[in-house]
């Protein structure tokens, strides 16, 4: 993998145990701590207080879901790079995600999905993003 | 000026609002269609009079007519309102004609007020829509159904087709009749009878059958079954201030809103429109609640039989109190009212019993299963969303179980969990599962994950005055307003 070591990302889920596998899995390629949030609002403002390169986030979440929060993240920073995932046998799984691209979130990634399959898109998502400032 | 009786005569409204009247030129006499009404921009009031005019001539009925006046929303805009006006008024608009038919029109006038002219409703409903309209714009613009911003003036239209206005009386007026005699009728069986369908002993004198039952539209079912006269002695509220709205429901399986739950509501003295248990604050177990139920379902009877009569598709669904069907004294007028239903509609009719003890008395909801089911095409019940008892709902007959969290203050994260449990044990149970009050986009997503057939709340739609022909819905929907303003 190729992720730069100073790459900053926000993991926003109200799932205890899905954050802390996804933290496991890029804080072995960030080599840093990553930032996290409970739901949408709580997100938002994490990102407001300490913008980061990527977001990834659940879509059903209390307060504030993932759909409005990424149309809100966009509105507001145009160039975000966002992963919506949602899933783990909940119904209706693919038209959230469908409806989060329409939002714009970049990448989808239905639950349950494996580390290499989530280190692929972070990657792609990221090597993009080196790519267009060169 | 307002003279003596409070009223104002129309073609004094130009001077108490300050404007002149004024010829429009020719082109401009032509009314916007805006939506299905008609709609007339500020300045166009001579224009609107003259149609009003010509409309009392050829109409039948008067109608009635309501002003909704922005001025305070403007004033607590202050410095802000020229750069919020154009989108606000867009709001009115959009809120206004949603709930107008094609021969109702509404005006602009001195920029902040709308003369909205209903032309087949009784003031009385035509003040309770425009409280809906109302209700709308202030949870759009503050967030909130607060009335504190926007005044409603109810008004009359007489025969030469001029209206006054006055303030609305803190007594409405009353569409019923007082039950001052009670007509002897044959009443069904005690509950615990159980039938399949009415039988013929049970039918009223002089109809041939519960098909035949000519029930015109406006025609009232029989009043002697309803306590409109009554006052509720705790509250101090009368029951003829009640009217009926349907709250819509979204099927989330075949993505429509495809069913409305019928739901009382009054204006208070406040000028407040109060929707559900906040119109009528009663304990599920006052026997006060047989009344409201009544009350509702008559306008469901009536309403049904447009339904079958312009063939719409939909649901229309009746909330009954357990203390209605279970209190021998109560249940007998209810079912009477039942027989009203006209054989073939039945099947769009879903019941749905709420003020269920918490312990489940099991032998009485069979019962009342029994009681309801020839009456309409599915049984619903209504529990806690905690609630641990729904394995034996299916045996009792029960199509469906939901919960309303309207006035549930949990905090959102207890809430979806309880929302994936309750649908987990229902679908064990076999039952299909509603949710009603949801008051965010956060809780709708969260039901549909956790698998909720039919959801509602105002993020989905707001509550309205009739209920409409099957309509899609989807997610797009739901997210479509946030979507478009992001684009």
């Amino acid at each position: 993998m190729t992720i730069s070591r100073d790459t900053k990302i926000l993991i926003i889920d109200d799932d205890e145990q899905i954050r802390e596998m996804l933290r496991d899995i890029l804080e072995e390629i960030t080599g840093h701590p990553i930032d996290e949030a409970m739901n949408g609002v709580e997100g938002l403002a994490a990102f407001e207080s300490n913008p980061v390169d990527l977001v990834i986030t659940d879509i059903l979440m209390p307060d504030m879901d993932g759909i409005e929060m990424i149309i809100q993240m966009r509105r507001k920073y145009p160039d975000i790079k966002i992963i919506a995932i949602s899933g783990g046998g909940r119904a209706r799984q693919m038209d959230f995600l469908k409806i989060a691209v329409k939002a714009g979130a970049l990448r989808i990634l239905p639950k349950p999905f494996t580390p290499k399959r989530l280190l692929e898109i972070v990657t792609e998502l990221l090597e993009t993003s080196t790519e267009s400032q060169v | 000026m307002p003279n003596k009786s409070g009223l104002i005569p129309v073609f004094s409204l130009g001077r108490l609002f300050g404007r002149k009247k004024k010829k429009a030129s020719k082109e401009n006499r032509s009314p916007q269609k805006g939506g299905a009404a008609r709609f007339f921009n500020d300045g166009d009031l001579d224009d609107f009079q003259d149609l009003l005019r010509e409309q009392c001539r050829t109409e039948s009925s008067l109608g009635s007519a309501q002003i909704i006046d922005l001025t305070r929303v403007r004033d607590y805009f202050g410095d802000k309102w020229p750069s919020k006006e154009k989108k606000i008024h867009a709001y009115v608009r959009q809120a206004i004609e949603r709930r107008l038919s094609e021969k109702d029109m509404y005006t602009l006038f001195k920029d902040e007020r709308y003369i909205i002219v209903f032309s087949e409703l009784t003031q009385k409903i035509a003040r309770l829509k425009c409280g809906l309209i109302a209700q709308e714009i202030s949870k759009r613009l503050f967030g909130s159904d607060t009335s504190d911003f926007l005044d409603i003036i109810s008004g009359t239209i007489n025969k030469k087709g001029k209206f006054s206005f006055n303030k609305m009386s803190s007594k409405p007026d009353t569409d019923w009749k007082e039950a001052s005699e009670t007509t002897t009728v044959e009443l069904p069986g005690d509950l615990s009878a159980p039938k399949s369908a009415p039988t013929p002993e049970h039918k009223r004198p002089g109809r041939s059958s519960d098909d035949d039952w000519s029930f015109a539209p406006g025609k009232k079912i029989n009043e002697s079954f309803l306590y409109f006269s009554k006052t509720d002695k705790v509250s101090g509220i009368s029951f003829s201030d009640f009217q009926s709205v349907y709250r819509p429901m979204w099927n989330t399986e075949h993505k429509a809103i495809s069913a409305y739950c019928c739901i009382p509501a009054r204006i208070d003295s406040n000028g407040s429109t109060l929707i559900g248990g906040a119109a009528m604050p009663l304990g599920h177990a006052s026997p006060e609640n047989a009344i409201l139920d009544q009350f509702v379902l008559q306008r469901i009877v009536s309403d049904l039989i447009k339904i079958g009569r312009d063939k719409r598709k939909m649901f229309l669904v009746e909330p009954v109190h357990y203390i209605t069907l279970n209190d021998p004294k109560l249940h007998a007028p209810f079912l009477e009212l039942c027989r009203h239903i006209p054989q073939e509609l039945r099947k769009l009719l879903i019941f749905e019993v709420l003020g269920l003890p918490d312990s489940l008395p099991s032998t009485i909801l069979a019962r009342i299963m029994l009681a309801l089911k020839p009456f309409g095409g599915a049984v619903s019940v209504r529990r806690r969303l905690d609630a641990s008892d729904l394995a034996q709902l299916h045996d009792m007959g029960v199509n469906a179980v939901g919960a309303d969290i309207s006035n549930y203050a949990a905090p959102e994260e207890k809430i979806i969990k309880q929302m994936a449990g309750f649908c987990e044990s229902a679908s064990m149970a076999n039952l299909h599962t509603y949710i009603h009050g949801l008051r965010s986009v956060s809780l709708i997503s969260s039901a549909l994950g956790a698998g909720f057939t039919y959801v509602d709340g105002d993020p989905v739609m707001s509550v309205i005055d009739l209920p409409k022909p099957l309509s899609p819905f989807d997610l797009e929907n739901l997210y479509g307003p946030m979507l478009t303003t992001n684009t």
